[in-house]
């Protein structure tokens, strides 16, 4: 979770200038084309929807030529199927300024038991932002993904012990 | 924030975490690659892609 689209440098949440909420995402492309992502975009706002502050206007932010393209297809595309306004905007990426930590990993902060044995994993703040396993345990604790996932996630995710065992419980009691 | 809900899925369906970054830094002068911990990393942050690529959107 971030800031950007705006010139201000180094903000912050409670100063964060002309830039906009923003998460930013590494991934792998063998496994997830941008295509899907950006599908899971567009389905996850509403871009009818007119945005009354910078903070929280809808962008995508295109690295390069192809995401620009694809950016701006898919913004055609809702276009032309909802017959409406689109107001999400496709913007050049320019930088990216990660949120203060305790806008990361939401749902994982508030299982303190869990929370630290990743922090033993990871003694930085942006090495834990930047965990594959706290993004995943994250989304389980937030309520995404079922038991089943898990059984075949849980050994990859580096929870022993009471950790661990809260976690399959929490995800057991949101089914 | 909408952001979050779609982070959580995005992480669900094997995308990584948030941008490889330091809070507060920024991506230009970021490290970017493994986490600077390396002993008894869980699994699956122990084994990084050779190819990454970034994706950045704000969902209102």
């Amino acid at each position: 979770m971030g800031y950007a689209g705006g010139a201000k440098e180094n903000p912050t949440y409670h100063n964060l200038g002309d830039h906009t909420e923003t998460l930013q995402i590494d991934y792998d492309p063998s496994k997830i084309s941008y295509e899907t992502l950006l599908e899971l975009f567009w389905k996850e706002h509403d871009p009818t929807s007119r945005a009354w502050s910078r903070q929280y206007q809808a962008v995508v932010f295109y690295h390069d030529e192809e995401q620009k393209r694809l950016a701006v297809a898919g913004r055609d595309r809702m276009a032309a199927k909802l017959g409406k306004i689109i107001y999400t905007e496709v913007l050049p990426y320019s930088r990216f300024y990660a949120a203060e930590g305790y806008h990361q990993k939401y749902y994982l902060r508030q299982h303190r038991q869990i929370l630290m044995q990743f922090q033993q994993h990871y003694p930085q703040a942006a090495d834990l932002m930047n965990s594959t396993a706290a993004a995943r345990v994250n989304g389980y604790l937030g309520g995404y993904g079922t038991s089943a996932a898990l059984e075949t996630d849980i050994d990859r995710l580096g929870l022993s012990g009471a950790a661990r065992e809260e976690l399959v419980e929490r995800v057991g009691n949101k089914e | 924030m909408k952001n979050r809900w779609m982070l959580f899925i995005l992480a669900l369906l094997g995308v990584f975490g948030p941008g490889r970054l330091s809070d507060a830094q920024d991506s230009s002068s970021a490290k970017t690659g493994l986490p600077s911990t390396q002993k008894g990393l869980p699994p699956i942050d122990a084994t990084v892609p050779l190819n990454t690529q970034t994706a950045t959107f704000a969902l209102g």
